[in-house]
């Protein structure tokens, strides 16, 4: 009796041992060969044509039967089930191929693409992680879709028309193309808001203690006003935030440096470390005496955008710099609440100059790849990424953020907004409820953002940043690097690392003028070598 | 002429198999190999998960480290260029390369030099609770961090130790003092990463020597207190020695993992502002292996190297252990 069970128990665990190791044939699984349902795959001649596709009354290609069965898997930020949803639907009712959608929570993203890449088991369609060598490197191996051919480019007219017929956009995109002149990125057009990060404060609370917005860092306006509200409510503070260094590189531009790391001078054409300046010791330098006041939250050195919400929501932080998006939360709760609190954009941000970031059009080492191993999954992706380019009525861009008619509500501006009877006004233009509702705005897929799309229905506080941004004006962004020479990036990514840690060292160690400049000198005798070689 | 089957004939392995049917001889008088295993089946059957386990996910991926001597893509797979000790030379060349050494070294050893003791002094000491119910207590409590994830962990001192909420900030300025931003200071670091670990740990590591300290003869303890031996000196000279094979064993195994700093409590216990400090060679191979692109060949140099070191180190501490005290791994 003991030896069967022995055997037994032995038996077991060797069949578990192994249950870890067998290849699913779930169809769900990015892993499964794609095995389309129609016989004329690409090795079929006589599937063969010689140019675009043909074309119907409305200028949009005929696709037939090309596609039929085709499974095309599309890697989706997202933690739901997303297959269901109508976008996919759409999709697959207009190219006949069955779309498996490969969810990845956000904060994984990159690791979990890195294993399906180290698995060579990537899916289709997928968001660029990584960096733009390593993808062209890859590219070049054959395994993405090079959408610079002159086929892939034909059946890609909507793409074409924003990054080739346009010269200047074509020659910043090409920066970051092969040796060979081949480019695997699909970059996302014109998706940014004039203003999409702003510095934000508690109207109402401003009100209640009696205390004017000043965003003046030349005549002290800024610190008396901190100083004030600090009076009002000695248990607050005042300055509050998140996400520490994104802070400090969007605060930076209103000091005439638009980069903490590698920033350009077009004046004089040279690249130089922004946080080596003068001008970011201003800046610096203020926030400390923030910080030893007792006027800034010490927990935003650390913390991300948990600070934010735990000292607004509890009255406790009246002012930040982040994405406008907190604005409307935080007054969607505060209406809840029954208190009439109310967070504006500042009349001005905080600095010299007072301008912002520039938002780029596009990003020429960032964007959708499409992966080229099934020739034809990767050919139904091309014209999947045509019309996800494609912002008419008709296209996939209307279609991934505008939404199906049943789900707009034109208002007195004649604006397109999305229904949500839970919300007041009936309205909600939050991204994130059209994206859990429809399978809207999947990172991969949305490449093109439809000017008409609720997203741009901007609320008052959110036309009030883009019409202040704009009165403004904008800080011109640095070029995108993209490092080809391995050590130089090593290096440069090391000097990245140090200047995030002085960045934290300078509040909390209290750094004197002194000990800035001889860290300075410190840094560019290891470093100053990267600039010299972007500079040559 | 002596019987095959006599008592004096059987093979050891064959006796103290009860009930096992006599294997067949081979022509010299002994019992053949395939014998003594089918005379063993049972036991075989048993031990084959646990070895099926280790050739399949310890030796067998082995050869995958051939991917540290490649420029490997895994679009052309075995098709990889060859580039030698190229990714070797970067990472012996970083400029960094040092303070990633310094600083795995002094976390491992520093790790080990506090819990190490601690483990076989806090197991000394439960042992000698005389209370069972108390005992079992207070192993009970001690045990229980073991079950908290590393970031529960990390978050919990993160918590603790924050300039504005945090508890020990709000006890330090009930006496004055400025609060301190402890996750920020590398003066701290060491204390936070070492102390987390030891609260975690403690329980669990204690258990092994509790079972070994169980098996120690309590008529030795009655014949010291007979002799006039105080507690303290039957624990130096019982105790310790009694268990010391144990202490070996775990001193061994411990020590291969000292160069191998984990990279999950450093990632979340690590700041910008304590980098100097916090950023070990698993961070690094994190940072280049998936934060920066996919470079598997450069993070498997890496860890190969770590591996190496382990390794050296754990064959080296062997020798030493044979020869002082006799116990070793092998």
């Amino acid at each position: 009796m003991k030896k069967t069970l022995a055997l037994l128990l032995a038996l077991i665990m060797v069949v578990a041992l192994f249950a870890g190791c067998n290849t699913t044939t779930d169809p769900t699984d990015p892993s499964t060969p794609n095995t389309p349902s129609n016989p004329s795959t690409p090795s079929d001649p006589n599937t063969n044509y010689d140019g675009p596709y043909p074309v119907d009354e409305n200028g949009q290609f005929v696709y037939g039967d090309k596609f039929k069965g085709v499974v095309v898997t599309v890697a989706a930020v997202a933690s739901t089930e997303q297959d269901e949803l109508w976008m996919f639907k759409q999709i697959e009712e207009k190219f006949g191929c069955d779309i498996q959608v490969v969810e990845i929570e956000q904060s994984a993203y990159g690791d979990k693409m890195a294993a399906l890449l180290a698995d060579n088991n990537l899916p289709t369609i997928f968001e660029s992680f990584g960096t733009i060598a390593q993808i062209v490197e890859y590219g070049d191996q054959g395994a993405f879709v090079n959408v610079m051919d002159e086929d892939t480019l034909a059946k890609m007219p909507h793409f074409k028309k924003f990054f080739v017929d346009q010269a200047e956009v074509y020659e910043e995109y090409m920066l970051t193309s092969s040796a060979t002149g081949a480019h695997y990125i699909l970059p996302t057009w014109d998706s940014e808001r004039a203003v999409n990060h702003y510095w934000i404060y508690n109207e109402a609370e401003f009100k209640k203690a009696g205390v004017e917005w000043s965003g003046d860092t030349v005549n002290g306006g800024f610190l008396q006003m901190l100083r004030d509200l600090k009076k009002y409510n000695p248990s607050s503070y005042p300055l509050t935030g998140g996400a520490w260094q994104g802070t400090l590189d969007r605060m930076i531009y209103t000091w005439g440096v638009n980069s903490s790391y590698a920033a350009y001078d077009y004046e004089n054409e040279k690249w130089f470390y922004g946080a080596t300046t003068d001008e970011y010791y201003d800046m610096m330098n203020l926030l400390l005496t923030c910080y030893n006041e007792g006027l800034m939250n010490p927990a935003i050195l650390t913390q991300g955008n948990g600070a934010i919400q735990d000292d607004i929501l509890n009255h406790r932080g009246y002012i930040y710099n982040s994405w406008l998006g907190w604005m409307t939360m935080h007054n969607a709760a505060f209406v809840e609440e029954g208190v009439a609190d109310h967070e504006i954009p500042t009349p001005t941000p905080v600095g010299p100059n007072g301008m912002t970031l520039e938002l780029k059009k596009f990003s020429n080492s960032y964007g959708t790849v499409i992966n080229a191993e099934d020739p034809l999954a990767a050919e139904c992706a091309i014209a999947i990424m045509n019309w996800m380019y494609d912002d008419s009525k008709l296209g996939g861009a209307w279609a991934n953020t505008v939404g199906p008619d049943e789900s707009l509500k034109i208002d007195e501006n004649g604006k397109y907004n999305w229904i949500d009877e839970s919300m007041p006004g009936g309205v909600n233009n939050d991204i994130n409820y059209t994206a859990a509702k429809y399978g809207m705005w999947s990172t991969s897929l949305t490449i093109r953002y439809a000017p008409e799309s609720p997203y741009f229905t901007f609320n008052a506080e959110e036309q009030l940043a883009q019409e202040i941004g704009d009165k403004i004006g904008f800080f011109k962004a640095p070029p995108l690097l993209a490092w080809t020479d391995v050590e130089m990036a090593d290096a440069y990514t090391a000097s990245q690392q140090d200047i995030k840690a002085m960045q934290q060292k300078f509040i909390t160690d209290n750094w004197t003028k002194a000990d800035f400049d001889a860290w300075v000198e410190e840094f560019l005798d290891q470093y100053g070598e990267v600039m010299d070689f972007l500079n040559s | 002429m002596a019987t095959t089957n006599s008592k004096q004939d059987v093979h050891p392995s064959v006796k103290a198999n009860k009930g096992t049917r006599l294997p067949n001889r081979n022509k010299k008088g002994g019992t053949s190999f395939w014998a003594r295993v089918w005379a063993q089946r049972e036991l075989l059957l048993m031990v084959l998960p646990g070895v099926l386990f280790w050739i399949i996910f310890r030796y067998g991926p082995i050869w995958g480290l051939k991917v540290a001597f490649q420029k490997y893509s895994p679009f052309l797979g075995d098709a990889s260029p060859w580039v030698g000790f190229q990714h070797f030379k970067r990472f012996f060349g970083q400029k960094e390369f040092w303070d990633l050494v310094e600083n795995t070294v002094t976390l491992g050893v520093l790790g080990f030099c506090v819990s190490f003791p601690a483990t076989i002094i806090f197991s000394l000491i439960l042992n000698e609770v005389r209370q069972p119910k108390l005992k079992k207590a207070y192993q009970t409590i001690s045990y229980l961090p073991t079950f908290f994830s590393i970031v529960i962990i990390c978050s919990l001192f993160r918590q603790m130790l924050s300039p504005t909420t945090g508890f020990v900030n709000t006890i330090l300025g009930w006496f004055g003092v400025k609060p301190i931003d402890f996750m920020l200071k590398s003066e701290w670091y060491y204390a936070i990463y070492i102390g987390s670990g030891l609260w975690s740990g403690l329980g669990s590591g204690a258990i092994i020597y509790l079972s070994a300290l169980a098996g120690v003869d309590t008529q030795l303890y009655e014949a010291a207190e007979i002799d006039g031996c105080s507690r303290f000196k039957r624990i130096i000279h019982i105790t310790l020695p009694s268990i010391l094979p144990t202490i070996v064993v775990m001193f061994l195994l411990s020590i291969g993992n000292i160069i191998s700093v984990g990279v999950d409590k450093s990632l979340l216990l690590m700041e910008p502002s304590t980098y100097d400090v916090s950023d070990v060679i698993s961070t690094y191979i994190y940072r280049v292996g998936v934060v920066q692109g996919t470079n598997m060949s450069y993070s498997s140099a890496i860890g190969f190297v770590q591996s190496v070191i382990s390794c050296i180190l754990v064959v080296t501490f062997n020798k030493i252990a044979s020869v002082a005290t006799e116990t070793s791994l092998w």
